[in-house]
């Protein structure tokens, strides 16, 4: 993440990385337009071996991250995979501040 | 692995930027008896001089989180930067808390929060923390806080947060980056770093990170963790997977007391499992001896409770196997020692039943080798020399057999002193002069022993 002051705007991309006990990660990058902020897409890297499977953004109805509906599921990917648009926008994404509104991890 | 290393279970860090000014990890099940060690960290407005956190759970309750560091500019003073962390502890209790989630959440702070929990075995659960943890405070520089520890083998950490948002920080020397992000839009940076390896024998460590070195604000504290008495380490290999060097000795010495020396409640059960290996897997260098050597005690020297069952087994929990089931080598002696006693040397309750079991083997399955001698011996006894009580029937089964079920080779003799002597040479085509199999049977041989020199398929047998 480049070197910033407070309270300047973030700028694309935005990344977020998850580690298991072992080091091994779930990366999630958001591509966006710095002046709209609408989110253009992205990737997901998960390394071979991590545990964890799935990227959490939000909270269920009962206050568990994992029960959030709003899930990237890369069970069984070790690489990267590209995101486009839509799956963001499906899961009511449509400019980086919606997700940077709600907390963010990984889980099994 | 390492104390203070990470517990599989531990969960992934959170950070959020939430109305609520929480975050919450992901469910995890932590093993009975752990440390969780919480690290929260939340943004505040500048100056804010009125900000606090908590450490909550799932468990309703059956968690005691004690906060065991927070630094701030209300906690620490004006002189400190802005920006709220805290460290909180708390110990799964023995039946263990299922499946859990762990929240931080911030009082009179900014909406961005963050939390990591690390799930630590192997800790000291009624002190924890091996020192009083030091916090600090400077502007553009990296962090640098020297501690000692006291206890030989505790693991050091750094938690830290910049208020000014400069880049990550970096881990120093030794030393690795845990968490180290940004929350917020981002509006904080945050971290926590650890040592690399325990510190042993205790002493003076020195926590830091490698960058930014300007522009920014930065809060800290530096802590460490006390291990369990009795050791810090689990694990020592010495392996030479690919030269042609000796793989030198390893040697683990491991503890774990069940005890109770004063109170009145049951010491549970103690559990030791040990495995030492000496392989020499496709090199051609011998495989030197591997020695294992397992106690399992139950006693109450003093108390008026049961001395309950002191066991060994050799076949899950201690084995000396000298094995070449493809190479050409010898196989040479296994040897398994094991002697469990029940003991009642001065108490008026009864000494139970003693019980060995051994079965050391020397097989050349596959080999040309022959397989030599197989022993095994045991013996028990009910002693009362000096007391009054009786002295109950002591009794020793042996079974020695020396087999050579389809290879041509003779089965040589097969002894045992008193109880069943077979000598099997079952599929062997011929037994000879010179090869003879002989089963001896020698002192006290009863109507109920059988001898028995067998040939089945052979030409013949001399």
């Amino acid at each position: 993440m480049a070197s910033r002051a407070r309270g300047d705007q973030l700028q694309s991309p935005w990344v977020s990385r998850f580690a298991d006990y072992q080091d091994k990660a779930i990366t999630l990058t958001v591509t966006f337009n710095n002046s709209t902020r609408s989110i253009t897409g992205g990737s997901i890297t998960r390394d071979a071996s991590c545990m964890y499977t799935k990227v959490l953004i939000g909270l269920g109805g009962d206050g568990v991250p994992d029960h959030t509906d709003k899930v990237f599921d890369v069970s069984g990917l070790e690489g990267t995979q590209s995101v486009g648009k839509a799956p963001f926008t499906a899961r009511g994404f449509n400019v980086i501040e919606d997700i940077q509104a709600l907390q963010i991890t990984a889980g099994l | 692995m390492a104390f203070g290393d990470a517990d599989a279970s531990t969960p992934a860090f959170v950070k959020a930027n939430a109305a609520g000014k929480n975050a919450t990890t992901a469910s995890f099940t932590p093993p009975a008896g752990a440390l969780l060690v919480a690290c929260g960290w939340h943004d505040t407005a500048g100056g804010n001089l009125t900000n606090t956190s908590v450490i909550t759970d799932s468990t309703g309750g059956t968690l005691t989180w004690a906060i065991r560091s927070t630094v701030s500019k209300q906690s620490d003073g004006t002189g400190f930067a802005n920006g709220h962390l805290q460290v909180s502890t708390a110990v799964v209790p023995g039946g263990g808390v299922g499946s859990i989630t762990v929240t931080t959440t911030g009082t009179n702070t900014n909406n961005p929060a963050a939390i990591y929990v690390r799930v630590v075995t192997g800790a000291d659960t009624t002190t924890p923390m091996d020192i009083t943890p030091v916090e600090g405070t400077n502007t553009n520089s990296a962090i640098s806080q020297a501690i000692s520890t006291v206890t030989d083998g505790a693991r050091a950490f750094l938690i830290a947060c910049d208020w000014n948002l400069a880049a990550n920080m970096t881990a120093g020397t030794s030393q690795t980056a845990v968490a180290a992000d940004g929350i917020g839009g981002p509006d904080m940076r945050v971290y926590l770093g650890v040592q690399n390896a325990v510190t042993s024998p205790a002493g003076s460590v020195t926590m830091s990170t490698a960058s930014p070195t300007t522009g920014n604000t930065n809060n800290w504290s530096a802590f460490a963790l006390r291990p369990a008495a009795g050791g810090s380490s689990t694990n020592a290999n010495a392996e030479n997977a690919g030269s042609t060097g000796a793989a030198n000795a390893a040697a683990v010495d491991a503890q774990i007391n069940a005890g109770n020396t004063t109170a009145t409640g049951t010491a549970n059960d103690a559990a030791a499992a040990a495995s030492v290996n000496a392989e020499a897997i496709a090199a051609t260098g011998a495989a030197n001896t591997a020695a294992a050597t397992v106690a399992v005690n139950a006693e109450n020297a003093s108390g008026s409770g049961a001395a309950f069952d002191a066991t060994v087994s050799t076949a899950t929990q201690t084995s000396a196997n000298a094995e070449t089931t493809t190479a050409t080598g010898a196989a040479n002696t296994s040897s398994i020692a094991a002697g469990p006693s029940a003991d009642v040397a001065t108490g008026t309750a009864t000494a139970n039943d003693a019980s060995a079991a051994a079965s050391p083997a020397a097989e050349a399955t596959s080999g040309t080798a022959a397989a030599m001698d197989a022993q095994a011996a045991a013996a028990t006894a009910a002693g009362s020399a000096a007391g009054s009580g009786a002295a109950f029937d002591a009794s020793v089964s042996v079974t020695a057999e020396a087999e050579l079920i389809t290879a041509v080779a003779a089965a040589f003799a097969a002894t045992v002193s008193d109880g069943d002597a077979d000598a099997r040479a079952t599929s062997a085509p011929l037994v000879t002069a010179g090869r003879t199999s002989t089963a001896v049977v020698t002192d006290q041989c009863t109507s109920a022993d059988a001898v028995t020199a067998r040939a089945t398929s052979s030409g013949g047998v001399t």
